[in-house]
């Protein structure tokens, strides 16, 4: 048997034969098989038609061909193909657990913004991030894990800052002041990333028991303080509580989508707070302590 | 030989009561799982029906939350459009939210869950769209004429004070809070929302 021929071709001559005829039968030409010239691809940062294409084309509807990027670092222009040997090969790069999955997630989140939840893939994740299909299935074994791991962290940043920034407040009305505009510049920064994951209803569904707890939490401690402060009865400032809580995250949802800028934003959520703790006191206050056996 | 008959699964209905029924229990399974969509098999087993009776009264899924929402909005739709016939815009604004709050408390958060999943995205029935876009349009005309703010700021607002019914009567359907004080909170925290609407409409104009 004679020895394979090897194939000496420029990543650019790749990239055009790639985007003339399918990948299977340009793979068939090198003696490759169809997912190890894909792998080599992956590699190489070049890319190729995904599924699709080709019956795209035929019926006049395929996107626009992207541009070939340049090189990755460690992989040079010129590649050799020796069927059987593969020539072409990434340099490794080692991170701990917790540092690959960090760059998982960073991966994940720009294809998100970027493309939107439907093209957030495993396999794309791996292939973006340099990695075997596997090696990314080890850290996050569906989509639904990876993109529930991702909200949480986004979550844990918003709360973070919160608390961060509430610490410096000292009167009650500036804290709860400071936690809404807080929570409202965090959505305008993270906004995108954040509300289009919480449109995934797997998302939804692993972060609801959670979040409900988390945020019965924060009722607890915030309509503790207004029942002090306001001596309103505590089944009406948990309630309120609750409700307003959520008329601001409604107001974070409208500022993400664009609809509002985040200064207006900020007032018009700050405001309303305001105004309907200041309501409910009056409406519910009760008579100092004291008072209470005269009444 | 007798063959042995196949149980009775259940009752013959006539279409519109064996619609209603299904949607109630569609309802009923929406409300506890949040999350849109339910799956046929689960509904087909809490409405004791077949898996093809389901498909027979809707064909696809976004029709069975489509029949849902319309039955939800048109029952609200009345309601609102009374309420909101007062002349004087916080007494308008409150029955308006004194209305949709007591819907929500008698029958949950179905609107707001259906409207608001991604599974609806682009699947809401042209009719229901109408409904919603309706009772909308007329309420931020309202506001803005009252107002004198911005349409942009009115919407905003508007969006915002409906949390106030929606969570609230939320809270009173799943038992956390008493049925007439919910009432009483929702329109304070409504009118709350006026006064800051209404401060700013005031430096608007100035």
């Amino acid at each position: 048997m004679p020895a394979p021929t090897p194939t000496e071709l420029t990543r650019l001559e790749l990239f055009q034969r790639l985007w003339r005829e399918p990948l299977s039968s340009v793979a068939a030409d090198l003696g490759l098989s169809a997912s190890g010239l894909a792998k080599l691809c992956d590699r190489t940062a070049i890319p190729y038609p995904t599924r699709g294409h080709w019956a795209k084309a035929r019926a006049g509807r395929a996107g626009p061909t992207p541009d070939l990027p340049p090189a990755p670092e460690g992989a040079s222009d010129q590649i050799r193909i020796t069927p059987g040997h593969p020539t072409v090969r990434r340099t490794p790069v080692r991170l701990s657990p917790e540092d690959r999955r960090e760059q998982l997630m960073a991966v994940a989140a720009r294809i998100i913004v970027q493309d939107g939840l439907h093209a957030l893939t495993i396999k794309r994740v791996a292939r973006d991030a340099g990695l075997t299909a596997p090696r990314a299935y080890h850290f996050f074994p569906t989509v639904d894990v990876l993109m529930a791991a991702l909200a949480r962290r986004e979550l844990q940043a918003i709360r973070t800052a919160r608390a961060h920034r509430i610490n410096t407040a000292e009167r009650p009305a500036e804290r709860l002041r400071l936690s809404t505009v807080t929570y409202l510049r965090q959505v305008a920064e993270r906004g995108v990333l954040l509300q289009t994951l919480q449109t995934a209803p797997g998302v939804r569904r692993a972060l609801r028991a959670e979040q409900r707890a988390i945020r019965a939490d924060n009722t607890n401690v915030v309509a503790t303080r207004f029942t002090d402060s306001h001596r309103v009865p505590s089944d009406v400032s948990r309630a309120a509580t609750a409700v307003l809580t959520s008329a601001v995250l409604r107001t974070g949802r409208i500022l993400a989508r664009g609809r509002l800028d985040l200064d207006l934003a900020e007032t018009l959520a700050a405001d309303i707070v305001e105004a309907g703790n200041r309501r409910l006191a009056a409406r519910f206050q009760a008579p100092p302590p004291g008072d209470v056996e005269d009444a | 030989m007798v063959t042995a008959r196949r149980p009775r699964r259940g009752q013959r209905l006539p279409p519109l009561a064996r619609r209603e029924l299904l949607l109630d229990v569609a309802a009923g399974r929406v409300l506890e799982q949040g999350v849109l969509p339910i799956g046929v098999e689960e509904l087909a087993q809490a409405g004791k029906v077949s898996k093809g009776l389901v498909y027979r009264y809707f064909p696809e899924a976004h029709d069975l939350y489509n029949a849902l929402l319309e039955r939800s909005l048109d029952q609200v739709a009345a309601a609102l459009d009374a309420a909101g016939d007062r002349p004087d815009l916080a007494t308008a604004a409150g029955d308006v939210a004194e209305a949709y709050y007591r819907h929500v408390a008698r029958t949950g958060p179905l609107i707001q869950i259906i409207l608001r999943d991604r599974f609806m995205v682009g699947h809401v029935s042209p009719r229901a769209a109408a409904i919603r876009a309706r009772v909308a349009r007329r309420l931020a005309r309202q506001a803005r004429d009252a107002l004198g703010l911005d349409l942009r700021e009115t919407i905003a607002c508007l969006s915002i004070g409906m949390t106030m019914p929606e969570e609230c009567g939320r809270l009173a359907f799943q038992g956390e809070l008493d049925l007439e004080r919910g009432a009483l909170l929702c329109r304070e925290l409504v009118l709350g929302v006026l006064d800051v609407a209404g401060r700013r409409g005031l430096e608007a104009r100035r």
